[in-house]
C-alpha cells in the first residue's frame, strides 16, 4: 500500500521581530513551560550536576581518535 | 505505478569511540580507554568471540591500486597505531553475540554496529551497543573497584582561554557507513555527498561550546565536528579531515560494492537526530543510484560553509553556491532537500514506510527551525536541548558561557550511564523512536542481515574449527595442524537473513556446508592445499 504523505508548505522565515536564538519564535506559553521543565531538573539535580561536570570537564583530556 | 529504482538497499552501521575516563585513579585517558578494552574478561559476555581483526582491510582499493597519487597507504599508516607493528594480532577485538564489533582503535574504546538494513534498525541495535558498554563498565566496578565515566562526545580536551579557538581539544569520531554501487563515479559522489553532508548540519548537530582548531570564536555552535575539517575531500581521518572520506574498504565485492565512510557527523544522544542522519542519507544516496540529483547545491567553499553553519544558531546564515551567483538560507536548501526526498519516495518507493516516516520527521523539525522554535525543539534535536540547558544552567553562574559548570555540563550531556541526570531527566521520555524491549533483544541477537550469518556460522564451526571473522569474511583453520583450509566471503551485503536456508545449511558439517552454501547464497569460497 502506498504511504500517503501530508503535502506542507514552504514555512516561512522571517518572522517579525524574531531574529536570534535569545529572541525565538516559540510561543510564550512553550517558552515558560520549558523553562519551569529546565528549572526544576536544575533544582533536583544541582548537587549531582555541579559535581559530576565539573568532575568530568577537569579529566575529560582524549587523545585524538578514528 | 511506482518507477523502477535502480538503487541497492542501504545497508548501514555505525561506528561510535568513546572517551573513557578513570575517575579512580590518574591514569591517561589512552591507558583508561585501554585498560577498559583489555581487562574485560570472556565469561562477562557470553557467546562472543575475541578474535583478531585485521586492520590491512582498513586500507582503500583506489589507494591498494594507486589511484590517488597524493595520497599513498602511509597517510593512514602514520595516523595509526595498529599500522606500526603486528601487535593488532594480539590486541582484543570482541565480535558480540548481536554482531557488532567492541575493540581498541588506537587510543579509544570502539563499537562497531552490526550492518543493519534500515534507520530504524540500526538506531536500535546503536542504542544496544551502547547499553552493553553500560554493562561493561558496571562489571568493571564491581569485579575490579574501578570508577570509569564513559563519555559519548566527539571533542575533549582544555581549550586555552588565552588563545581563542586554539587547536588545544582533540576530536574522536562518531562514523556512519553506506553500501552504494561501485558504478557511481568518486567524483559524482564527492560532488554530490558534501553539500549534503555540510548542509544537514542544523537536523543532526550534537551542540558544543566553544571553537577548535584555530577557527573563528564561537560560544555555542551546533556542530561537534565542523572545525576539525579542512577539506573537500581526502583520506586522513585525524589531522586534515576531508568532508568526503575517500577510504573505501566495501567488505563486499569491490567490484559492485563500495562502502561509503561518512565522518562529519556527531555522535547524538536523542534518537531521533540519528534516525534523520541515517534516515535521510540513505535516501540521498538511493537518489543518487536513480540518477535523479542534479548539482544544484554545489557549494562555492564547503569548508567554510560547514564552519559558519555550525555557528549560525539563530538559521540566518546564507550559503553561497558554486555559482557564486546566488546564496541562499542553509534552511531553504534543506526544504529543497525535503521536497526532492518527497518526490523520489513517491516515484519510486511509495511503499517505504519508515523512509516515509523519517520525512515526517524531517518535515516537523525544519518548520520549528524555520520559525526558530528552539523549546519546541528540546527533547528532540540535541544541539537546542543543550543550548537550552546549559543557558538556563549558568544565567546566575559567574562567568556564564566560560564558567567551569558550563564547560563540565557540554561533556556531562554525553555520559553514557543510563543513570546519569540527562540520560535519566531527558533521553529516556523524549526523542524516542525505538522500544526499550527491542534494544534488549538487540543486544543478544542479530538484525536479520548479514550479521545474522556471520555470527552463526562462526558460533557453528568455531567448536571445532578455530576460526577468525571481518564483516564480510570467515577464514576457518585446521585446528589440528593450525593452518587454514578455507575462507568463506558473503560478498554481496545487501544478503539478508532466511531462516530456511540457515536450517539447511547449518546441519552440514564443514566442506559440506561450504559446497552448499556457493550454491545456495551469494558467497564465495577461497580453498587452501592443507
Amino acid at each position: 500500500m502506498p504511504v500517503k504523505r501530508e503535502r506542507i508548505e514552504r514555512p516561512e522565515f522571517n518572522i517579525p521581530g524574531q531574529d536570534a536564538i535569545n529572541n525565538p519564535g516559540t510561543t510564550v506559553e512553550e517558552a515558560s513551560r520549558i523553562k519551569k521543565k529546565i528549572d526544576e531538573m536544575l533544582k533536583k539535580n544541582k548537587r549531582d550536576l555541579k559535581k559530576k561536570a565539573r568532575r568530568k570537564r577537569r579529566r575529560h583530556i582524549q587523545e585524538k581518535g578514528e | 505505478m511506482p518507477k523502477e529504482s535502480r538503487a541497492i538497499p542501504k545497508m548501514c552501521g555505525i561506528e561510535t569511540e568513546f572517551g573513557i575516563i578513570d575517575l579512580s585513579s590518574r591514569a591517561s585517558p589512552a591507558s583508561a580507554n585501554a585498560k577498559f578494552i583489555q581487562s574485560i574478561r570472556p565469561e562477562w559476555i557470553p557467546d562472543s568471540f575475541m578474535i583478531p581483526w585485521n586492520p590491512q582491510e582498513r586500507l582503500s582499493p583506489p589507494i591498494r591500486m594507486g589511484l590517488f597519487r597524493n595520497f599513498s597507504e602511509d597517510a593512514d599508516a602514520e595516523n595509526h597505531d595498529f599500522f606500526q607493528d603486528d601487535s593488532w594480532r594480539e590486541r582484543e577485538n570482541i565480535l558480540l553475540a548481536n554482531g557488532a564489533r567492541l575493540y581498541l582503535d588506537g587510543a579509544h574504546a570502539e563499537i562497531s554496529t552490526p550492518i543493519c538494513s534500515d534507520p530504524k534498525m540500526l538506531v536500535t541495535w546503536n542504542r544496544a551497543c551502547y547499553r552493553i558498554i553500560d554493562f561493561l563498565r558496571k562489571k568493571h566496578e564491581k569485579v575490579y573497584r574501578k570508577k570509569y565515566a564513559v563519555i559519548r562526545n566527539n571533542v575533549a580536551g582544555k581549550p586555552r582561554d588565552d588563545i581563542p579557538g586554539s587547536g588545544a581539544r582533540n576530536s574522536f569520531a562518531c562514523h556512519e557507513n553506506y553500501t552504494v554501487l561501485r558504478r557511481i563515479s568518486l567524483e559524482k559522489l564527492i560532488s554530490h555527498a558534501v553539500p549534503w553532508l555540510v548542509l544537514r548540519t542544523p537536523l543532526i548537530g550534537a551542540g558544543k561550546i566553544g571553537a577548535d582548531n584555530c577557527t573563528a570564536e564561537a560560544t555555542y555552535q551546533i556542530s561537534q565536528r565542523a572545525d576539525f575539517f579542512t577539506r573537500e575531500w581526502g583520506l586522513d581521518t585525524m589531522e586534515d579531515r576531508g568532508i568526503y572520506n575517500i577510504r573505501d574498504a566495501p567488505y563486499a565485492d569491490a567490484e559492485r560494492f563500495r562502502r561509503i565512510h561518512v565522518i562529519p557527523g556527531d555522535s547524538n544522544m536523542l534518537e531521533i537526530p540519528e534516525y534523520l542522519k541515517i534516515g535521510l542519507t540513505s535516501i540521498f544516496l538511493m537518489m543518487l543510484e536513480d540518477g535523479v540529483l542534479d548539482g544544484r547545491f554545489a557549494l562555492a567553499d564547503p569548508v567554510k560553509e560547514f564552519w559558519a553553519i555550525s555557528r549560525s544558531l539563530d538559521m540566518t546564515h546564507r550559503v553561497t553556491l558554486r555559482n557564486k551567483k546566488e546564496t541562499r538560507l542553509t534552511l531553504d536548501c534543506l526544504w529543497d532537500y525535503y521536497e526532492l526526498f518527497g518526490n523520489y519516495l513517491d516515484e519510486y518507493h511509495p511503499e517505504n514506510e519508515v523512509f516515509y516516516d523519517v520525512l515526517a520527521h524531517m518535515a516537523d523539525i525544519l518548520k520549528k527551525l524555520f520559525r526558530r522554535d528552539y523549546e519546541s525543539l528540546y527533547g528532540v534535536l540535541d544541539w537546542p536541548t543543550k543550548f537550552l540547558f546549559i543557558q538556563r544552567a549558568v544565567a546566575k553562574e559567574r562567568g556564564g558561557w566560560k564558567s567551569d559548570l558550563a564547560l563540565g555540563l557540554d561533556y556531562e550531556y554525553h555520559d553514557n550511564d543510563p543513570e546519569g541526570v540527562f540520560q535519566r531527566e531527558i533521553f529516556a521520555d523524549n526523542g524516542r523512536i525505538t522500544r526499550d524491549e527491542d534494544i534488549d533483544n538487540a543486544i543478544i541477537i542479530q538484525p536479520p542481515t548479514r550479521a545474522h550469518w556471520i555470527i552463526d556460522v562462526t558460533r557453528r564451526f568455531s567448536k571445532n574449527i578455530a576460526c577468525s571473522t571481518y564483516w564480510h569474511m570467515i577464514s576457518f583453520k585446521n585446528p589440528a595442524r593450525g593452518v587454514l583450509r578455507a575462507e568463506l566471503y558473503f560478498q554481496d551485503p545487501t544478503l539478508m537473513w532466511n531462516q530456511e536456508i540457515a536450517d539447511q545449511l547449518l546441519a552440514l558439517p564443514l566442506k559440506k556446508f561450504l559446497i552448499d552454501a556457493q550454491k545456495l547464497l551469494p558467497v564465495k569460497v577461497v580453498k587452501f592445499c592443507v
